[in-house]
């Protein structure tokens, strides 16, 4: 394997297109839930809606070279994206399917690291014996003040990040 | 939830953390009662005395607070003390712990003139006439709580006369800046991975834990390599939040 990838912080880059771009990795996903849910107290603040209005939400287990990596949780007001779960497929780009199908843009990210404990069926499904591992919190503005909340879970040797201050 | 259990840790200080980073993560809001203690002892399968240390510990950090006859609620005045290294902090270790109302310090571990080895080699390869430098190892802390260990290589024949410093109480910039020139731009590479065994002690972390291990190389205002840093931050002190843009957007 060529991990780990190199993650910049200085700009917005999703897993798949750093993947694409930069090494002969090989991503693959397997989607764990794909589903429409209500919002509870904690997703309606981050998202700026009412409790309870329904959300959509991606669970997806991804594999580099056939290694289980990083889970990958996302949610999204439903109402801006009806109809995703049907277009999404494994081998797609989320953010490329919001760009071309729904016409959302990215505009900006705010990404926090940082070290959780998790649980046994997170540990099952990275096949990894650690009690703790880091996550990525990451709430996206897209265009329309459409906002993207994701909680990534991923095994350390997956990313290397860097960053130029100054 | 099935609590993973840590026989390095006593049982309480893991229930404090898990609500600690509930609170941290939002779960857990401001002036909202967390689960009861009986609540508490049925999800994470302890007695009810260790969740009874943990909600009291917490309420002595002034993080919960209690209301007779109604719960154990968090407090409003609570905030998120980790200290930004993020990309929004741009004020240096000592300024962000300054900023959080905490007291800054230094404890010098080492402090050695060391040969130019492989690894300086390489980093300074375009450099080829420092052939020695100072390496000082330094523990930070923040109100005596370490925070990181911090280990600074700069080159001997720029800075000489380092060794009359003490860096236990003077800043290694104010030095730098006095001698030639501090570092204005840095390129910074972070993984996170488990802590070395000769920097556990120092931190006052347990076996296998993770930390976030970054390195820094500072660079003077005419592009001149005069630093290369490596820095261990323990995860429950340290907050990484960068804000990005997309990449067609980015200027450095």
């Amino acid at each position: 394997m060529t991990l780990p990838i190199v993650k910049n912080l200085n700009y917005f880059e999703s897993l798949f297109n750093i993947v694409k771009k930069d090494s002969n990795d090989v991503l693959t996903t397997i989607v764990i839930k794909n589903n429409v849910i209500e919002a509870n107290k904690k997703l309606a603040v981050i998202l700026k809606i009412p409790i309870a209005t329904e959300i959509y939400e991606l669970q997806r287990l991804r594999f580099i070279n056939n290694h289980p990596m990083t889970i990958e949780h996302l949610y999204i007001p439903w109402n801006y994206v009806k109809g995703i779960g049907l277009l999404y497929k494994e081998n797609l780009s989320f953010h490329d399917l919001l760009k071309h199908n729904f016409k959302f843009e990215i505009l900006n990210c705010n990404e926090e690291i940082i070290v959780n404990k998790i649980n046994h069926i997170q540990i099952e499904l990275l096949k990894t014996s650690r009690k703790e591992l880091p996550m990525i919190k990451c709430i996206n503005d897209y265009s329309d003040n459409m906002i993207e909340y994701s909680e990534n879970i991923f095994l350390p040797e997956l990313y290397r990040f860097q960053n130029i201050t100054g | 939830m099935n609590l993973l259990i840590d026989y390095n840790s006593p049982m309480y200080l893991q229930i404090k953390e898990i609500i600690l980073q509930k609170i941290n993560n939002g779960e857990y809001e401001k002036n909202r009662a967390i689960p009861s203690e009986r609540q508490l002892e049925k999800i994470y399968g302890v007695n009810r005395m260790t969740i009874k240390y943990a909600i009291n510990s917490l309420v002595d950090d002034g993080i919960l607070y209690r209301v007779q006859g109604k719960g154990t609620f968090i407090s409003p005045n609570v905030r998120d003390k980790r200290i930004d290294i993020g990309n929004n902090a741009d004020k240096g270790l000592t300024s962000e712990i300054t900023f959080l109302g905490k007291q800054p310090s230094s404890k010098v571990i080492r402090f050695d003139v060391i040969k130019r080895n492989a690894q300086l080699d390489l980093i300074f390869k375009n450099y080829p006439k420092f052939s020695k430098f100072y390496r000082l190892s330094r523990v930070r802390l923040a109100d005596k709580e370490p925070i990181c260990v911090q280990i600074a290589n700069i080159p001997f024949a720029l800075y000489k006369g380092a060794e009359r410093s003490n860096f236990n109480n003077s800043s290694l910039y104010d030095f730098m800046n006095k001698v030639y020139k501090t570092p204005v731009q840095f390129e910074e590479k972070m993984v996170v991975k488990d802590c070395p065994n000769n920097i556990e002690g120092y931190l006052n972390i347990s076996n296998n834990a993770l930390i976030y291990f970054c390195e820094y190389f500072g660079y003077t205002d005419e592009n001149e390599l005069v630093e290369y840093t490596q820095s261990y931050y323990r995860p429950d002190k340290i907050k990484f939040f960068f804000h990005l843009y997309k990449d067609n957007n980015y200027k450095n």
